[in-house]
């Protein structure tokens, strides 16, 4: 098997020294490479292309966001972590629409050892090349022009209020997935996995959420969605029923999050078609589940979300976290077919 | 027809009486002395002017106050009844018609119609009777101009100080207007001078905070990168030693047993050190929240736990610290402002405490809670320290208010607390035994309602 390449990239020579250090015992596993500036990056990376990057944000010349943005152009395939001492909000808004995780320092190396781990893992199971380097590119999903009418008219309105965002964030799960990265990024030192998009939504609050809808592109993308999708109703349906079949109100939230965003692989689906890239035929390359999952752990959503996602339709893994997320989120979803098949 | 007179109208009617009885007492003297000589004549005259004055005494104290002004009337039919007799007896001499220009001038502060009514009364009587005993013409008739001309002299007059007392009393109202409006602008000013000294300390406050926040999120990147580096380190020669130790042969070597025991012991003990060092400056961060007092969605046990880490100083050598932190929705509201009233509420715990205990060897508790009420979180901080004084109680959230000695306390401490709570739209109150301690009971609504007051 081939060992993975990581890469890290940091001015401060000690921080690599350090990480080359204790990251020592993964060499079976991992070739660590390591860059004190960008440039020196890039021309590993022209060298052969790696899987996953680890960049500090404040660099000299060319920073961490300018050389995420330009590996997002030439290798969309790895995977871009950001690893920065410095929590403004300034850097933060630049990082956030190239980097798919942020860690900030001191960050324990179990934990990003943990989420490199499990990149890789995804990255495997994901194994066509057109897929990865396809969702490694994904800035944001498409979502339909009303509601991104609606989230500029709620960024721009004087009255708005938090609740009036997590209404709309709450029922499309192209903008779910997007705040559930944002708020896990340990910008906002979570302290804990958050998996209840309201939560999620409140975290980032007013101002932020302004900000983002208002001056950057983070919430947003292009191609629009030209239609809304028939389904969606019966998605957000399915996804409450889910949440009062749960036992207790945390796994509620995590299994109504799962089982709104079952169904994002079809999203990055329909993005590759509306660009171009010819339909993806599950015998070619992973089931929609699998490249949903692969995306929502890209993005550092947490893991009871996308194992119950991997496995919305079938068992195809051991479970890992958090069962009951899954079964509430099954049976909501065998009711609710239940119902359509009675109906038709 | 004017209202009632001003006061001094009437004053100055009631100073001309006396002249009134002067020139009254004048006319009749000349009547009296026409009849000079022919004493039966005079006598009669004399006692009838008498009781012409006694009458007029009788109308000024007593008559016109028990039946009213109407009675002027009968007062002039009254002098006419008493007075007419000795003109007739004395036959019409020139005196008499000085009456006529006396009773238009002597009337004239009755009411408009009434002295009109009062004269005209008189000129008829006079004329009439005048003429009819056969007074040369030129006198009733002299003397009626003579009257009207007085009258209406005197009505002029009186209209113009009528006038005069009316603008002067319309002035005084203004006046008073004017002054009462001045009082209040008077006090609106201070008012506002005191919001302002109010909103410039809270600028200074903030702009402080807003320094510190800027400082401690400095620093903590700074101290960021190397606690990276340090820990990741000692983990690596963690890892190392523990390998090392494994490849070394088994001998029996007293320095080797206790480098073997000891080394790993005191990295786990540097990796401690600097998880705490770690986690005060994540506290310092979260505290000093540099957020240039905007509203931010944040999670108040979070910041709790942070401002208890960073204020252990404070803390630590007096009291046990209990939390009982309920599972809170995220909150909004200025992280900074709240943070630092927290801080405060703590600090004056502490100090409280180290009041009570000084000098025994006493330890106090404080207790920090959270719990959500409806749409409002509740932190509550006790502590068992000294309480507050009673009659201090009033004042406790002035600012500048404070028992502390120089050095210890500015004073700003509560008043602080009592602003963050009032521009969150929520409050602050608490519960205190002198001697057995003091609850402090921070309200704060889950959606800030910020006042725009502060900076």
């Amino acid at each position: 098997m081939n060992r993975q390449r990581i890469l890290f990239v940091d001015d401060e020579r000690e921080i690599l020294h350090s990480l080359q250090n204790v990251l020592r015992k993964d060499r079976l596993r991992w070739n660590t490479l390591f860059a004190d500036s960008a440039e020196g990056a890039l021309a590993i990376m022209r060298e052969a292309p790696v899987d996953v990057i680890v960049t500090d944000m404040r660099m000299p010349i060319v920073d961490g966001a300018q050389l995420l943005a330009q590996v997002r152009r030439a290798h969309p395939g790895t995977s871009r972590l950001v690893l920065s001492g410095h929590a403004d909000r300034e850097l933060l808004l630049r990082a956030l629409p190239v980097s798919h995780q942020y860690f900030g320092k001191p960050c324990d190396v179990s934990i990003l050892r943990i989420a490199i781990e499990r990149i890789c893992e995804l990255q495997q199971r994901v194994s066509h090349a057109g897929v990865r380097t396809f969702v490694g590119g994904i800035e944001a999903l498409p979502f339909h022009v009303d509601t991104q009418r609606a989230l500029q008219d709620l960024a721009r309105g004087r009255e708005t209020r938090v609740e009036d965002f997590v209404q709309l964030i709450e029922v499309e799960p192209a903008l779910a997935a997007k705040v559930l990265q944002l708020v896990n990024s340990m910008y906002f030192m979570p302290g804990r996995p958050i998996v209840s998009i309201r939560d999620a939504v409140c975290r980032l609050g007013l101002d932020l959420l302004r900000t983002l809808v208002l001056e950057t592109q983070v919430l947003t993308s292009e191609p629009r969605a030209s239609h809304p999708d028939p389904g969606q109703a019966a998605v957000v349906r399915t996804a409450r029923l889910a949440r009062q079949l749960a036992v207790d109100p945390e796994h509620g939230e995590a299994a109504y999050s799962a089982t709104l965003l079952r169904d994002i692989g079809k999203h990055v689906i329909a993005l590759a078609e509306a660009m171009g890239l010819g339909p993806y035929r599950p015998e070619q390359c992973a089931p929609q589940t699998e490249i949903g999952a692969y995306l929502l752990a890209l993005w550092g959503v947490p893991d009871s979300i996308v194992d119950a996602v991997a496995q919305a339709y079938e068992p195809t893994r051991a479970q890992r976290v958090a069962p009951q997320v899954l079964s509430a989120m099954r049976a909501a979803i065998a009711v609710v077919e239940a119902e359509t098949r009675s109906v038709q | 027809m004017s209202g009632a007179p001003p006061d001094r109208y009437i004053e100055i009617n009631r100073r001309m009486g006396a002249l009134k009885g002067v020139f009254s007492a004048s006319i009749t003297l000349l009547m009296l002395a026409t009849a000079w000589g022919d004493w039966r004549r005079f006598g009669i005259v004399a006692g009838l002017q008498c009781a012409v004055i006694a009458f007029n005494v009788w109308t000024d104290l007593r008559g016109l106050k028990r039946f009213g002004r109407r009675f002027e009337i009968v007062r002039v039919l009254g002098n006419i009844a008493l007075g007419i007799p000795g003109f007739i007896l004395l036959g019409w001499p020139l005196p008499i018609w000085l009456y006529l220009p006396f009773i238009a001038l002597a009337y004239d502060h009755f009411d408009k119609q009434m002295s009109q009514w009062v004269l005209a009364v008189a000129i008829v009587v006079f004329d009439t009777l005048g003429l009819a005993y056969g007074t040369p013409w030129i006198y009733p008739v002299g003397f009626t101009v003579l009257a009207i001309f007085c009258a209406e002299t005197s009505r002029h007059r009186h209209a113009f100080i009528r006038e005069m007392l009316a603008e002067s009393e319309s002035q005084r109202e203004k006046l008073e207007q004017a002054h009462a409006e001045l009082v209040a602008i008077n006090q609106r000013l201070a008012a506002e001078v005191e919001a302002r000294k109010h909103a410039e300390h809270e600028l200074v406050q903030a702009q402080k905070l807003e320094a510190v926040g800027r400082l401690a999120a400095g620093v903590a990147h700074e101290i960021n990168t190397p606690i990276q580096f340090v820990g990741d380190s000692i983990q690596f020669v963690r890892e190392g030693v523990t390998e090392l130790l494994e490849m070394v042969p088994p001998r029996n070597d007293d320095e080797l047993a206790y480098l073997a025991k000891e080394l790993p012991e005191s990295l786990v003990r540097a990796h401690e050190g600097l998880r705490r060092v770690a986690r005060i400056v994540r506290a310092l961060k979260v505290f000093a929240h540099n957020d240039a007092a905007e509203v931010s969605s944040i999670d108040l046990n979070n910041a709790i736990d942070s401002t208890l880490i960073i204020t252990a100083n404070e803390y630590r050598y007096v009291a046990e610290l209990q939390t009982e932190l309920a599972p809170l929705p995220p909150i909004q509201c200025v992280a900074s402002e709240v943070n630092q009233a927290i801080l405060n509420l703590v600090v004056n715990a502490a100090h409280a405490i180290e009041e009570r205990c000084r000098g025994t060897s006493e330890r106090g508790t404080i207790r920090v809670s959270t719990r959500l009420d409806a749409n409002e979180v509740v932190v509550s901080i006790s502590d068992n320290g000294a309480g507050i004084p009673e009659h201090i109680r009033p004042r406790i959230f002035e600012m500048f208010f404070t028992t502390k000695p120089v050095g210890k306390g500015t004073g700003q401490g509560l008043s602080l607390v009592h602003s963050v709570a009032a521009h969150h739209g929520g409050s602050i109150t608490y519960e205190s035994v002198v001697g057995q301690g003091t609850t402090f009971h921070l309200r704060l609504p889950l959606k800030a309602k910020r006042s725009a007051a502060a900076a």
